[in-house]
């Protein structure tokens, strides 16, 4: 679509410019870029299911590179600890008193690599982080660099030795994507030219972290009207409402679709929130977060969430 | 959405039991413990089963349980047919369907049996009580199969019992509609089956030392009236019923033979007639009641006068039974009586109460005329010891009469009329005893007259030759007061009175007032026969009731009301009025690209400009140009343009 509507004079370069980067690095997933940076932006945090190979770690690692923000990559296995992300405490012999050595966890942007590999015990330690954006380890409060954000990939459940993340974690995640396999020529480029991973070590940042958190502190501001805030109501009463679903959208789930809309537009650079914003991002969002009701009802999460989209009328 | 395979969840299957529990309890009242212990048994196993820890049967055993409830049907009334035990099948049956429950599916099953459950409950009886209980049950089980049929997860039950709620005041008009509207059959179309040893309390067809006590302890309505004018005194109002004229020398019977009519014309009017419906109990038996005596000529349909003048109707009143009579306070009956009838009628037992034969026998010989015996009776009852008394002493078995005429003297109705007829016999004068009612009370409320067992009575009647059978009430020689003041009056300082209700003047009054609401019932409900149902619609306006009028007028109505809720949930539902904009926005929308067949409801407008200028690329400027207008107009706080310009911009095209 070449149109972009009510053009923001403010709004563009640093944003497009991000987006272009990161281009490079992931062909063809336009659209899951976004969708990051906006996750990003709206200050959620980002589940990433897919099979193993298609570019999820290579997509983490580009957002820091490109956001200028510290990384870590926490691979998560099935012995990972509490201790192995949040960090411990050792006796220091020269002071005489505990040292807290802090863990991969404080970094801007953790890699949270095959979550679902880990315990849920493991699991639950990086959640409450997450939610808490503070580590507490011997009763001290440490809290977490600024801006945090934790993209987690997960490998689809039915693989073997795994320990899919309970319904309520992960509505800890503002959004839930799926990356999918390039189409045949980006996979003809990604198999004939360098390595992504070479490129992603080349990358320059084209922001800042003070810059980016400029950017989340507009999000909340981007304009919302009554007629967006039926819509996104009429979104949730329908999910309440109606049969196909187990349970209905939360207050919580309805707040954080209009931010990660309020983001999108802002990406988008328009004027005040469109239907089209939260279209864009409802299936993301809303996804995960509603169960099916039984087995006729659409079953994957972006499904579910564009059935939600293609059956609420805009008010 | 299938919920019907979907299996069995605990908030459902709560649902579906207490639908079914509270359906199955009234019916304790007329059914064996036995199918409700086998009901508290499944239930419990089936709660078992939610947990997982336990089981349901295997097919064998559900076989098994079912064989062994079927036989203790059998068992209990030898029978599946009939009223109870149907029943009691059904009851045990759907106990054991809880033992099958896997599916949703067997759910609604069970709740439908409970929609059932409370029909039956109508079957034994249709008063007020039933109805009122009914409408809890209905509304409860209605929740249950709104929560258990559908797909959506069941509601939090204060939730779901509003929702039911709403759903079943919304069906009130329909039901208003239907009961006046529908046309009613007469005859025997769905007439219900009799309750075979259903406990009414009434007249038997024998009296025997003691039988009517349990009747003067009885609050129970027996019928009540309605007279054309201003009914008679209470003196002279005897409910004729049934004519004993077997006499075993201890209980009086109905003398069994087929009945002979009456001959009209061995009934002589003495009196202007008197006018009157009587709304009658189910009491199942063929009797009617009538003041004596009633015009042959007035009788209701399907019955008739016997020769010892009981009115009688062809089948058993088995639900109120409402008919209208005239009868005749004075007149004289069967100045001719058949020879057989005066043999049977002055027959007894002689080996049976010598002292009372001895004493007749001293009467006959000493008078010369049947009227002076008669006289000399009710002077032996008015001027000797004799009291009235609703607890007497108990009567030796066999010469119950001899003991209560020369030694206790103490009794009411039936022992008067019993040892007066029995002397009479025994003087050769032909007597028997009538049983029925005597008195009866208005209403002040409503003006109706109800009759109660408490006024059940026994009296003589003795056939003289110059009068024909003759009236004569002995228990009013001894206490007057029976037959002017009811039983109430009548009783001795003292003694207890048989009603509660007599005792306090607030209680009484509460008992009239619900005699009065159950006579509106019976007269508005029950009693809503082909015949009021004409009338009614008359007095609502319609001319000349036809079935077809009826049913089309039911069916316009019925439209009536479900368009009126139908328009109600539109308006409800309605989309809010959409304002200027959006309407400018629709219409230019539906107008821009008919071929495209507008913007779908869930379509944002950007997608849907795309969408057109794709297929109309000369309109691409005018689409983008007019959806950016309604944009800024309709998300920005502070748009950047105005209607006007929006409108200027879509009239250009």
């Amino acid at each position: 679509m070449t149109m972009t509507a009510l053009p923001d004079s403010q709004t563009g370069a640093a944003l497009a410019d991000v987006l272009a980067a990161l281009d490079e690095i992931i062909l063809g997933k336009p659209r899951q870029l976004r969708l990051a940076i906006a996750c990003v932006l709206a200050r959620g945090h980002l589940l990433i299911e897919d099979i193993p190979g298609v570019g999820k770690t290579t997509l983490a690692h580009a957002l820091a590179a490109t956001l200028g923000l510290s990384y870590q990559r926490i691979q998560f296995t099935s012995d990972l600890l509490p201790a192995d992300i949040i960090g411990v405490s050792i006796f220091d012999r020269e002071s005489s008193s505990f040292q807290f050595h802090r863990g991969p966890v404080f970094a801007q942007l953790v890699l949270a690599d095959e979550v679902n590999r880990a315990t849920p015990k493991t699991q639950s330690a990086l959640l409450e982080a997450m939610e808490e954006n503070q580590v507490t380890a011997d009763g001290v409060t440490h809290p977490l660099p600024e801006p945090f954000f934790v993209v987690a990939t997960q490998n689809p459940t039915y693989q073997i030795g795994t320990f899919p993340l309970p319904e309520s974690q992960l509505d800890r995640f503002l959004m839930r994507i799926e990356l999918g396999y390039p189409d045949p020529a980006v996979e003809k480029t990604l198999l004939t030219g360098a390595d992504r991973r070479d490129l992603v070590a080349n990358l320059q940042p084209v922001m800042t972290p003070e810059q980016l958190t400029q950017w989340q502190q507009r999000v909340p501001n981007v304009p919302v009207t009554d007629a967006l805030v039926a819509y996104v109501q009429e979104i949730i009463r329908y999910t309440r409402e109606s049969a196909e679903f187990a349970a209905g959208l939360s207050p919580r789930a309805g707040i954080v679709l209009l931010r990660a809309a309020q983001a999108w537009a802002l990406m988008a650079g328009h004027r005040g929130v469109l239907p089209e914003d939260v279209q864009a991002v409802a299936p993301s969002v809303i996804g995960h977060r509603l169960r099916p009701a039984d087995e006729e009802a659409p079953q994957s999460s972006t499904e579910i969430g564009q059935y939600v989209i293609d059956n609420v009328a805009i008010p | 959405m299938k919920a019907a395979t979907q299996v069995v969840d605990t908030p459902r299957l709560l649902w579906t039991l207490a639908a079914l529990v509270l359906t199955s309890l009234p019916h304790v009242m007329h059914l064996p413990w036995w199918p409700f212990v086998l009901m508290a048994f499944t239930v419990s196993w089936r709660l078992a089963a939610i947990t997982g820890r336990y089981r349901l049967p295997g097919v064998v055993v559900r076989l098994l349980l079912a064989a062994a409830g079927f036989a203790g049907v059998l068992l209990s009334y030898r029978s599946i047919n009939g009223l109870e035990a149907g029943s009691a099948l059904l009851l045990v049956m759907s106990a054991l369907k809880l033992t099958e429950t896997r599916y949703v599916r067997d759910l609604v099953v069970l709740i439908l049996i409970s929609y059932f459950l409370i029909v039956t409950q109508f079957l034994f009886a249709q008063s007020v009580f039933t109805a009122l209980a009914a409408i809890p049950a209905v509304w409860l089980v209605t929740t249950a199969l709104m929560q258990t049929a559908s797909a959506a997860p069941p509601l939090a039950w204060r939730r779901a019992l509003s929702r039911s709620g709403i759903l079943l005041a919304q069906a009130v008009p329909l039901m208003i509609i239907a009961f006046v509207l529908f046309p009613r059959f007469s005859g025997p179309f769905w007439a219900i089956p009799r309750a075979e040893n259903a406990a009414v309390t009434g007249l038997s067809d024998s009296m025997s030392p003691g039988s009517i006590t349990e009747l003067l302890e009885s609050e129970a309505v027996a019928f009540r009236v309605k007279f054309d004018g201003t009914p008679p005194p209470r003196k002279d109002r005897y409910w004729r019923g049934l004519v004993l004229s077997n006499f075993d020398g201890r209980t009086w019977s109905v003398f069994k033979a087929r009945d002979r009519n009456l001959n009209p014309d061995t009934l002589q009017p003495l009196s202007n007639a008197i006018g009157y419906e009587i709304m009658l109990e189910p009491h199942h038996q063929h009797w009617l009641f009538a003041l004596e005596q009633a015009d042959p000529a007035s009788l209701p349909r399907g019955s008739y006068l016997t020769n010892d003048r009981r009115l009688t109707r062809n089948k058993p009143v088995t639900q109120l039974y409402q008919y209208r009579v005239e009868s005749w306070p004075e007149y004289s009956a069967s100045l001719t009586a058949a020879d057989w009838e005066m043999r049977r009628d002055t027959q007894f037992d002689t080996r049976l109460n010598p002292r009372t034969q001895e004493l007749a026998q001293q009467w006959r010989s000493e008078l010369s005329s049947d009227a002076e015996i008669v006289n000399r009776a009710l002077y032996l009852f008015r001027n000797e010891q004799f009291f009235y008394t609703l607890s007497p002493p108990a009567l030796n078995r066999d010469d119950a009469v001899d003991e209560f005429l020369f030694q206790s003297r103490r009794g009411f109705c039936e022992h008067y009329a019993s040892s007066f007829s029995l002397l009479m016999r025994a003087a050769g004068v032909p007597a028997r005893v009538v049983v029925g009612y005597q008195g009866g009370e208005v209403n002040p409320y409503t003006g109706h007259m109800t009759i109660r067992q408490s006024d059940a009575h026994a009296w003589s009647e003795v056939w003289l030759p110059d009068r024909g059978w003759v009236r004569v009430d002995p228990t009013a020689a001894v206490a007057p007061a029976r037959v002017e003041l009811g039983v109430a009056g009548s009783v001795p300082d003292g003694e207890t009175l048989p009603s509660l209700f007599r005792a306090s003047q607030l209680l009484y009054n509460l008992q009239l007032g619900w005699d009065a609401f159950n006579n509106g019932w019976n007269e508005w409900v029950l009693g809503f026969s082909r015949n009021k149902q004409i009338d009614f619609l008359k007095l609502l306006g319609m001319r000349d009731p036809s079935l077809r009028k009826m049913l089309l007028t039911m069916l316009a109505l019925i439209g009536i009301v479900v368009g009126l809720l139908s328009v109600h949930l539109l308006w409800q539902s309605r989309p809010r009025r959409a304002d200027a904009l959006t309407r400018l926005y629709d219409r230019f929308c539906r107008n821009i690209a008919p071929a495209e067949g507008g913007r779908r409801p869930a379509e944002a407008p950007l997608h849907f400009a795309a969408r057109v200028s794709a297929a109309h690329p000369e309109r691409a400027d005018l689409i983008h140009l007019v959806t950016n207008l309604y944009l800024d107009l309709r998300y920005t706080p502070n748009p950047q343009t105005s209607l006007s310009e929006l409108r200027r911009a879509i009239r250009s095209a």
